[in-house]
């Protein structure tokens, strides 16, 4: 009987080996999948269950505490695994009686706050039961970024330097464009019914470009393009033209709070690697963009369903492995001695 | 193909002539001088090492070149810290720290780019260092050990067991054991400290990601190895030694897979 205990758990852990390798050809998304499917769920579960009643059947695994924090050990990461799995948040929000929050993103303009995140499966809304507010977003980049104007159209994407001068050839369908004019503080006033374009005071700021595309049959169109307000569009303007910083980003940081029932209940600075941890969920610094409305932090919601029996377990294992294979050394050394 | 002629790759190719000479002394039984020469090639290779994390700005453990550069550079004193700490030491131990010095120089000499690269959020964790030493530790053990093992197929004979004296496949068997005892723990702490980083910076202690399951594959192997070993004792060396090696082919593939997966189209992975 025991002599079979050992023998299963020998190949399981060779079975486990092989699903790893095999999953490993399969890609993170698939893999995700497969190691979640109904059968790897008992086979996830059989296996805890044959580590727990190996440390009940061997002595030595129980008898000796650097074998059973080992074994005990892998049996934390595994309950763990399973608590935090989709199945096992599902499970435990039907037993408590909480809301089921599953992963999610939060998209957060500065200055606005919002509880409806979207789930990160499917895009569905999602109340979070607390608000997210984002004081403020900023992107620090290596060296100096150099500003450039993004343009978009259902023909394609370019970026043009911000710069008063040549032609710039965008395709053979999208035709030409050229910076007629830039503007550090643009003031638009009417002469004779018409709008008209000049240069404000120093002291305050509004930069501006003006455009001017030639369509491939020579239709001259322009358009006004703002820092402050990229969303900027009239009627007739044919692209999306926004300016965007390009550089290599070292950090992107949002100051978030949040708050339960309007009160402020949680503050940080979020970084990638740096997350929030609020009433059972970690909010990280995802990624960010920019639209018509400007630019936004995208945070992701995550629940730590599991964390923490997850890491308990871990270090276990790593002090009973240090401790067992340390005692080990030192006796086979002295054997080797002696003989 | 591809010669460096930056001072990093031309200290790279300093240091690996260098430890072509200390084999070569190795060989020829000159165990002082080869020492010598051994502590020469480190110092080298540490001029090296310190000049790449002066113009990267980070510790140099990053791409592929910095890797092998790392190994290769800490390879000689690791396998010597090794030797202290296990009480092996058949002449083979040495003399392999000079031949695998020279095999994981080569590709940081001749095959990865050095370009240098700036390290994007992610990797900007206190915990990079940590994860990635660790790793590379541990990696450097099991590299020996297998050496030892394949030692031990190579010597197998199964007429040195009548005479009831040590076989020298057992002893090889044994020291491959000792090793992986030690860097066994290390490749934990390592897939510990890589989980705390997943989950902090992208919300999961578990991705996964190919990468992540050949490390898993690696763990289990040697996993199955002391179980294995266990079971049967030094009853049957040649097994043992034949996990020790498949324990670092998989490791190989785990190090290499960004480059392999090129192999097998569309495939996802940290680099993409
Ligand atoms: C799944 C079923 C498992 C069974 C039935 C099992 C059983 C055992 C037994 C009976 C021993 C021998 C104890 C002794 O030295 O007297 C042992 C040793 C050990 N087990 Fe397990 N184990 C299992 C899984 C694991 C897992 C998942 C780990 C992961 C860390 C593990 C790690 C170890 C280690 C490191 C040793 C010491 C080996 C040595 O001293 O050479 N075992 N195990």
């Amino acid at each position: 009987m025991k002599n079979g205990i050992y023998h299963l758990g020998l190949a399981a852990i060779a079975v486990l080996c092989l699903l790893c390798i095999f999953g490993a050809f399969l890609g993170a998304e698939n893999a995700r999948a497969f190691f979640n499917s109904i059968p790897l769920a008992v086979w996830w579960i059989g296996f805890t269950v044959l580590l727990g009643g190996a440390i009940v059947v061997f002595r030595a695994l129980h008898k000796r505490p650097m074998l059973l924090l080992i074994h005990a050990g892998c049996i934390l990461i595994l309950l763990g695994g399973l608590w935090g799995s989709r199945a096992g948040q599902k499970m435990t929000a039907s037993i408590t009686d909480k809301p089921w929050i599953e992963p999610c993103y939060l998209k957060l303009y500065p200055g606005r706050q919002s509880s409806t995140a979207y789930r990160t499966t499917d895009g569905q809304p999602l109340d979070l039961g607390f608000s997210v507010g984002l004081n403020d977003f900023q992107i620090h980049y290596y060296g100096n970024p150099v500003t450039v104007l993004f343009i978009q159209s259902d023909l394609g994407q370019w970026d043009i330097p911000p710069a008063k001068g040549a032609d710039y050839l965008l395709s053979a369908q999208a035709g030409k464009v050229r910076v007629l004019e830039t503007f550090s503080n643009l003031k638009i006033r009417m002469e004779n019914g018409k709008p008209v374009a000049s240069e404000g005071p120093a002291v305050e700021s509004n930069p501006a470009w003006l455009l001017e595309f030639v369509s491939p049959d020579d239709k001259v169109t322009q358009q006004f393009v703002f820092e402050k307000f990229s969303g900027h569009a009239m009627p007739g303007y044919q692209f999306l033209v926004t300016p965007q910083k390009r550089g290599m980003v070292r950090d992107y940081i949002s100051d978030v709070q949040v708050f339960r029932d309007g009160q402020p209940v949680a503050a940080k600075q979020i970084e990638v690697n740096y997350p929030l941890h609020y009433a059972g969920f970690h909010i990280y610094q995802d990624s960010w963009g920019q639209d018509e409305s400007g630019q936004y932090s995208v945070l992701q919601v995550v629940p730590d369903c599991g964390v923490r029996l997850v890491f308990g377990g871990y270090f276990l294992l790593t002090i009973g492995l240090s401790g067992h294979f340390a005692r080990k050394i030192n006796s086979l050394r002295r054997l080797r001695k002696c003989s | 193909m591809q010669l460096k002629y930056s001072n990093e790759g031309l200290l790279i190719y300093a240091m690996m002539a260098v430890v072509a000479v200390g084999l070569v002394l190795r060989v020829i039984r000159k165990k002082q001088a080869a020492v010598f020469v051994a502590v020469i090639a480190c110092l080298v290779g540490l001029t090296a090492w310190i000049m790449r994390w002066i113009a990267v700005e980070h510790i140099p453990m990053q791409n592929m070149f910095e890797v092998f550069l790392t190994l290769g550079v800490f390879l000689l004193p690791v396998g010597l810290a090794a030797r202290r700490f296990t009480g092996i030491d058949p002449p083979s131990d040495g003399l392999g720290d000079f031949i695998l010095t020279l095999i994981i120089l080569f590709p940081a000499g001749f095959v990865f780019s050095d370009a240098p690269q700036k390290l994007p959020p992610a990797l900007q964790s206190p915990l990079f260092g940590p994860h990635v030493a660790v790793y590379m530790l541990s990696y450097v053990l099991m590299a020996k050990a297998a050496l030892q093992a394949g030692l031990g197929l190579y010597h197998h004979c199964t007429g040195c067991k009548q005479l009831n004296a040590h076989s020298p496949c057992e002893d090889y068997e044994l020291s491959a054991y000792l090793l992986v005892c030690l860097g066994f723990p290390l490749l934990s702490l390592g897939l510990f400290l890589g989980s705390v980083w997943g989950k902090l910076a992208w919300g999961d202690w578990w991705g996964w990601d190919p990468k992540e399951l050949w490390s898993l594959a690696c763990w289990l192997m040697y996993l199955f190895y002391f179980h294995w070993r266990y079971l049967f004792r030094q009853k049957m060396p040649r097994t043992n030694c034949v996990c020790v090696i498949l324990g670092l082919v998989f490791i190989i593939i785990t190090l290499l897979w960004v480059n392999l997966s090129n192999v097998f189209r569309g495939m996802h992975n940290y680099a993409s």
